[in-house]
């Protein structure tokens, strides 16, 4: 098992990697920092049509690897070098396990081929296409954190040391399960965390004393938090009150019905949020 | 060795021979009428048949001691060739089908024997067994009802009697007491007589009647080829097996030709194409026979029998040949081959049931044959193509990854070879180690091509190494991927 990081050339490139070194002491798992690539699709070098030779099939074809191999050893070359610059940050961090992937297809792709080997994901917020829109959440991270079996971390733009954590708790069964994950990997050790509920104090959503317990024999120092508003708005405005660096919550728990109508509470959180949100399953 | 055989081959063992060659003669009257009857020609036919390959193939065979004559695989084969063109047709056939053997012979061909696997052979005898069981079903169809008593009598007797005496083949002794019952009581049931012409004579040389042009060889060439093929896989066949039961080797080769030469005698003498028979073989075996006399002993046996006895054989009861005839495919059936079925190999069935199926659908062992060999090389290359295995390891950087490839390449195990290799990895160099590959056929060279030219298509660089001669030899022919100026003919238009 390893965690995953996924790096490109956007701004959360290096906080990403930071993210990923701190997992990865947390957790005490090697890093695979990944830079999905994808080439540009193979130009006509000469108008081709009407191309009559001996073997020609075979001769264009060859025509078209010796054009494409010139074009995309570049391309490689660049890519190792980003890698390379990642997982000198990342040992700078004090991982020593460290290893670098260049994947020729999308990050979805990548994750659908290795999910066995997988314990964590660490992704940037937006990614190089999304990066100048500060409203937009970038796609690939959508896709992440919808198709992914494990955490997924989506990095906010820069990486703070993580002290203070919101966990947001709905009573639903990924909360739950994000719960499970803290205490027995001990992500969290040595961390306060707020165990934020949103609702009415003593409803059915409202987190049980074994919530806490588990937590706190994992070495949180957990507080309870009571807070009703809308969802999305009161776990981002719960974060920047305690100045939190990290959201914890359940993915996309609501019914497929209410999510068409107003939308996922975690797309929300992830949209808003300014600091990073821990997302698992 | 001389053309006819060494002084060994033939008076190695004169006394034994000449007792087993009569035993032999005794047991083939029957078969050779029932084997005429199966063709659909006169019983004459198929005992001047047994009598001339019987005395040739003494002399010309390449394994003293085994027995040829007319067979029910050769007649088998002969059936629509008799009945759509004649008697003048069956002749000139059993002479083409000598010269094809003769020529097999001298190329060797027996050497091809090989391709046909044990599963094949067993394929070929069950249907051999059941195809001559149903060629009975006409004589048990509205015939009197005296017919199946008696039947039911010849059977008891050919089983029942080894049990207590083997001095007379049981076969014979079935014939001899149902036609002896059935002039004694003037009983209403079919005979030899009514079957056909029996011989009265010697057999005379004749050249066939049929007008000698292309026309003709197109008649004759579809039944030729699969009699000329049968004829040798069943004879070549049974010289394995009595290879096997006398412990000595055999000339292959020279039987092939040797079954030409007596096809082709015995068509100018007015008899059908024949071949080695299984059982008739055992039994001269078993009896003692072990040269070239033996087989000798036979026919010229065999021929003053049917001479001196001829009114007595056409007065033979159908029913008797029958129950003969019933207990040859029963015999001829490999019984043990339906237990196996569930302990060998999933393919060594599916090859062997194939095979059978094919026979009894187109009555043609030949193409049963063909079936089962091609099936037979199409599971092996499927098994041999599991022998494959790619491992492979890459550096921390993910810069460079080694694949090593073990096992055989080809076109049977390209597809698993491309599929081995991951594209999607963004690769510097990728390495693969081809030193413990095999590479066999132009398919394993070009999947190579193929997965060179697509890493490299990514722009990542490939290093082949440790390829062995065999494959290396191969590659340095017909690869395209390493000759820079493939690229350097681009005329432009």
């Amino acid at each position: 098992m390893r965690i995953v990081a996924y790096i490109d050339r956007s701004e959360y490139a290096l906080s990403v990697c930071r993210h990923a070194a701190w997992a990865a002491t947390k957790l005490q798992l090697p890093v695979a920092l990944v830079h999905a690539i994808q080439h540009p699709a193979s130009e006509e070098g000469r108008d081709l049509s009407g191309y009559f030779a001996i073997d020609a099939p075979e001769t264009v074809l060859e025509d078209r690897v010796e054009h494409d191999e010139i074009r995309n050893r570049v391309i490689l070359e660049d890519g190792h070098r980003l890698l390379d610059s990642a997982a000198n940050t990342v040992r700078g961090e004090g991982v020593t396990d460290v290893s670098e992937r260049l994947f020729q297809g999308t990050i979805a792709d990548h994750l659908k081929q290795h999910q066995a080997e997988t314990a964590m994901v660490i992704v940037g917020k937006r990614g190089e296409a999304t990066a100048r829109d500060p409203n937009r959440l970038g796609s690939t991270v959508e896709g992440v954190v919808r198709s992914a079996h494990f955490p997924v971390m989506v990095a906010a733009a820069t990486f703070e040391p993580i002290e203070r954590v919101v966990i947001a708790w709905d009573g639903g069964r990924n909360v739950a399960e994000a719960v499970g994950f803290i205490s027995t990997s001990g992500l969290l050790s040595g961390i306060e965390a707020t165990l934020l509920h949103v609702g009415e104090r003593g409803d059915r959503s409202e987190p049980g004393a074994a919530v806490i317990h588990q937590l706190e024999a994992s070495g949180v120092s957990v507080a309870l938090d009571h807070r009703s508003g809308r969802v999305a708005e009161t776990i981002v405005q719960s974060a920047t009150d305690l100045s939190a660096q990290l959201i914890v919550m359940g993915a996309f728990s609501q019914s497929r019905i209410r999510h068409l109508v107003s939308g996922s509470t975690t797309r929300e959180v992830l949209r808003v949020a300014a600091c990073s949100v821990l997302v698992t399953h | 060795m001389t053309i006819v055989g060494t002084r060994a081959d033939w008076f190695g063992n004169i006394r034994a021979d000449v007792l087993a060659g009569t035993v032999v003669a005794l047991a083939l009257i029957p078969e050779a009428i029932a084997f005429s009857i199966i063709a659909g020609v006169d019983p004459k036919i198929g005992l001047y048949a047994s009598f001339s390959i019987a005395v040739v193939i003494a002399f010309a065979g390449g394994r003293p001691g085994m027995i040829s004559a007319a067979t029910g695989a050769m007649a088998l084969l002969m059936v629509d060739l008799v009945k759509d063109h004649g008697l003048q047709y069956l002749f000139a056939a059993t002479i083409l089908t000598g010269i094809i053997q003769v020529a097999f012979g001298f190329a060797g061909l027996s050497r091809l024997m090989r391709f046909v696997s044990n599963s094949v052979m067993t394929g070929f005898v069950n249907a051999l067994a059941i195809l001559i069981f149903m060629a009975q079903l006409p004589e048990l169809r509205g015939v009197p009802w005296v017919t199946y008593p008696m039947v039911l009598a010849g059977l008891a007797i050919i089983y029942i009697l080894p049990r207590f005496t083997k001095l007379l083949p049981s076969p014979l002794v079935c014939i001899v007491v149902l036609t002896a019952i059935s002039m004694a009581f003037d009983m209403n049931v079919r005979t030899v007589s009514d079957m056909g012409e029996l011989p009265t004579s010697l057999p005379t040389f004749l050249i066939p009647d049929i007008p000698w042009n292309l026309e003709t060889l197109g008649i004759l060439l579809p039944y030729v080829i699969p009699l000329a093929i049968v004829g040798l896989l069943e004879s070549l066949m049974t010289a394995t097996i009595i290879d096997d039961f006398t412990d000595t080797g055999s000339n292959k080769n020279r039987e092939s030709t040797g079954q030409g030469i007596a096809n082709i005698v015995t068509g100018f003498f007015g008899g059908m194409a024949g071949c080695a028979m299984i059982g008739q073989s055992v039994i001269n075996v078993k009896s003692g026979g072990r040269g070239r006399l033996s087989t000798l002993t036979a026919g010229v046996f065999l021929l003053i029998l049917i001479v001196v006895l001829g009114d007595l054989v056409g007065k033979m009861p159908m029913p008797a040949l029958v129950a003969v005839m019933i207990m040859v495919s029963i015999g001829t059936f490999s019984w043990r081959s339906i237990a196996n079925l569930r302990v060998y190999p999933k393919t060594s069935s599916v090859v062997m049931l194939a095979t059978v199926a094919v026979v009894v659908a187109t009555h043609n062992l030949a193409y049963g044959v063909l079936v089962g060999v091609l099936l037979s090389g199409i599971f092996f290359a499927w098994k041999i193509g599991q022998l494959f295995q790619v491992t492979s390891s890459i550096t921390d950087d993910g810069r460079i990854r080694t694949y090593v490839i073990s096992g055989q390449v080809f076109f049977a195990s390209t597809q698993s070879f491309v599929a081995a290799f991951d594209f999607q990895e963004g690769l510097e160099t990728v390495v693969i180690d081809l030193t413990r590959a095999h590479f066999w056929d132009i398919s394993a060279v070009s999947a190579l091509d193929k997965v060179v030219l697509k890493f490299r298509r990514d722009g990542t660089a490939v290093d082949i190494i440790g390829m062995n001669e065999a494959s290396s030899t191969m590659v340095d022919r017909l690869a395209v991927h390493d000759k820079a100026d493939a690229i350097e003919y681009v005329p432009g238009h």
